[in-house]
């Protein structure tokens, strides 16, 4: 084994076979004409009428923005983050359990291609979608931004939602991928990142306060005029849905803004986000690297 | 080309390879034979890199297998018995997407593509869907898939199964044009007569061991050291049986049971022996129309040797 060892070097790639000579690139290409085809099967005259609506909501929309002269802004960012939040996951989770589960996993292995060309093209046209959602849902931000005659989001907020949003994205497709890389089944793996954002979203929050108005711990923790508890302000802190409340001008959604590590400005949400996708790159390379040697599969 | 030495695989107290031995020259085309379970695909699947031995050792082209497994890769094409293609992408963008894999230059790409179509008749379908190919086209694109690269080894495991009779002389003319090209190719199949066409070498497994290998005349020649003759003549073999059981060379005689002008005989000595069997057999009044050799046929081989156990 040590001579397997010595090898791993090899799994590392240079920047050109990373993103410019990466046939795991191609796969925006199948995943698009894969869409198509599936919904094709529900009759080209319903994928028209779907796309249709569609486009006639997202237009008028955008002429209602320019219309009205109010700050759609965090109505907008909202969906965006709503977009994202459900995109990312559901367009990686089958990235390398699907390819296990169709057995399309071993020719992989057995080519040249190195863990990080897999991983790296798994993750560059999730970001590629990642960039398009945010791209179509700024249009009408930047028709508030021009035409409101008041504005309910500071530009600070915007700007910094943007980067939260994209760091939150890129965090959901690195969990996804490593998460799809430890399953065999897509449809475990779909499971576990589901469990996991809504626990993390949702879930944990809830029963946190409901376990602590049972011991009275912490009383104030279900109120809704604030919390003094740390863990609970932590969980509020990086979830971008609250922090978003706060960042664009909803309102602090029912807590206060005071409290120790609570922070409604999305610095720790994006510390947080940016901290985590790096170990989440780092373990799914590693459980590649695992998947490739002898006597894994 | 490829050597194993005493191969061996083991899942805890179950052995699904024992100490397997084998070796194999270029232009060699191997039949594994063996019924489900007997270790075949495991066995391949140590040579693909895909499964540590448990013990022993398998060089591909001199390199160790289990110590070099990314060395070995580029050698070997394997096509599982149950593989997967990608689903929306056209015949010529797989293969070149498995040749961008395996970093053939983007200036040999195309041309490597084509000839591999060619190769494996699939030319017209280039720019089919895979999803829209006939279960022989989709088998024969894997098979291009495995020659992108120009492996010197191939590992073909049950390349023709679920396969109608068509696309099973195409797949069998195909592997032996590849034998014809200095490829060593191991098939493996439990359909025998898939294999006694274009296979110069078997192997037999049962219940994780290699019980024969080698040859298949060598095989054949172990399993019945003597000639067998199918002689029919114009009447009734009675006769014939009494002048022939005079012969010392002559062994066992089987009259056949549905015909009986016909006969078989295993007849224990040289190829002028057999001339004048022949000839005292006509000198003796007996009247022959067919006098022949008959071997035994790869499913003789097979029952012969092994006892139909399964682990």
């Amino acid at each position: 084994m040590s001579e397997i060892q010595a090898t791993k070097g090899r799994a590392l790639s240079t920047f050109a076979e990373l993103f410019f000579d990466n046939p795991m690139m191609d796969e925006a290409k199948r995943e698009t004409r894969r869409m198509m085809r599936t919904s094709a099967t529900f009759g080209r005259g319903g994928l028209a009428v779907t796309l249709g609506i569609i486009v006639i909501v997202y237009l008028w929309l955008l002429v209602q923005t320019v219309l009205t002269h109010e700050d759609g802004t965090p109505f907008f960012i909202y969906v965006e983050l709503a977009l994202v939040t459900l995109a990312m996951p559901g367009s990686i989770y089958a990235a390398i359990s699907g390819e296990r589960e169709k057995s399309t996993w071993d020719a992989l292995v057995l080519t040249r291609l190195t863990p990080a060309q897999i991983v790296a093209g798994k993750l560059v046209w999730r970001l590629r979608l990642l960039i398009a959602i945010a791209v179509i849902m700024l249009i009408p931000v930047v028709l508030c931004r021009i035409g409101a005659h008041r504005y309910l989001a500071s530009e600070t907020g915007v700007i910094v939602s943007q980067v939260m949003i994209g760091l939150w994205g890129i965090m959901l497709s690195s969990f996804g991928l490593w998460v799809s890389s430890i399953t065999k089944r897509s449809i475990a793996t779909l499971s576990i990142i589901a469990v996991t954002i809504t626990a993390l979203l949702l879930g944990l929050p809830v029963l946190y306060q409901m376990f602590a108005s049972m011991n009275q711990a912490y009383p104030q923790a279900y109120r809704s005029q604030g919390t003094e508890d740390p863990v609970f302000n932590l969980m509020m802190s990086v979830n971008p849905f609250t922090v978003l409340g706060e960042m664009l001008g909803f309102g602090s959604m029912g807590y206060n803004n005071s409290g120790p590590w609570r922070d409604p400005s999305g610095t720790t949400a994006c510390v947080v986000f940016a901290a985590l996708t790096p170990m989440f790159i780092i373990a799914s390379y590693r459980r590649l690297t695992k998947l490739g040697e002898p006597g894994i599969n | 080309m490829l050597e194993l030495h005493n191969l061996r695989k083991t899942y805890g107290t179950l052995v699904a390879v024992e100490g397997t031995t084998l070796k194999l020259e270029p232009g060699d085309i191997f039949g594994f034979i063996g019924p489900n379970g007997a270790g075949k695909t495991t066995t391949i699947k140590m040579l693909a890199t895909l499964i540590q031995p448990t013990a022993g050792a398998a060089f591909i082209d001199g390199i160790d297998v289990a110590k070099y497994p990314l060395e070995v890769r580029p050698l070997l094409g394997y096509m599982p018995d149950f593989f997967g293609l990608y689903d929306d992408i056209k015949a010529w963008e797989y293969l070149e997407f498995f040749a961008s894999a395996y970093r053939i230059p983007k200036s040999d790409r195309a041309s490597i593509i084509d000839s591999v179509l060619e190769l494996t008749d699939l030319t017209e379908k280039k720019d089919a869907y895979v999803q829209s190919l006939s279960r022989g086209m989709q088998q024969r694109l894997c098979l291009a898939k495995c020659l992108v690269h120009d492996p010197k080894l191939l590992l073909l495991d049950e390349p023709a199964s679920g396969l109608d009779p068509r696309a099973r002389i195409d797949i069998k003319a195909l592997i032996a044009e590849l034998g014809r090209m200095g490829k060593t190719i191991i098939v493996s199949s439990h359909i025998l007569p898939e294999l006694a066409d274009f296979c110069n070498k078997i192997g037999i497994m049962e219940r994780g061991k290699m019980l024969v290998s080698g040859h298949v005349d060598a095989i054949v020649r172990q399993l019945q050291p003597g000639r067998r003759i199918a002689i029919r003549t114009l009447g009734p073999t009675n006769g014939l049986r009494k002048s022939l059981e005079a012969f010392e060379a002559v062994q066992t005689i089987v009259p056949d049971e549905q015909d009986e002008c016909a006969l078989t005989l295993d007849f224990h000595g040289d190829i002028a022996g057999e001339a004048a069997l022949l000839k005292s057999l006509v000198d003796g009044g007996h009247d022959i129309c067919s006098f022949h050799e008959t071997g035994l046929d790869l499913e003789d081989v097979f029952m012969q040797i092994t006892t139909g156990k399964v682990q």
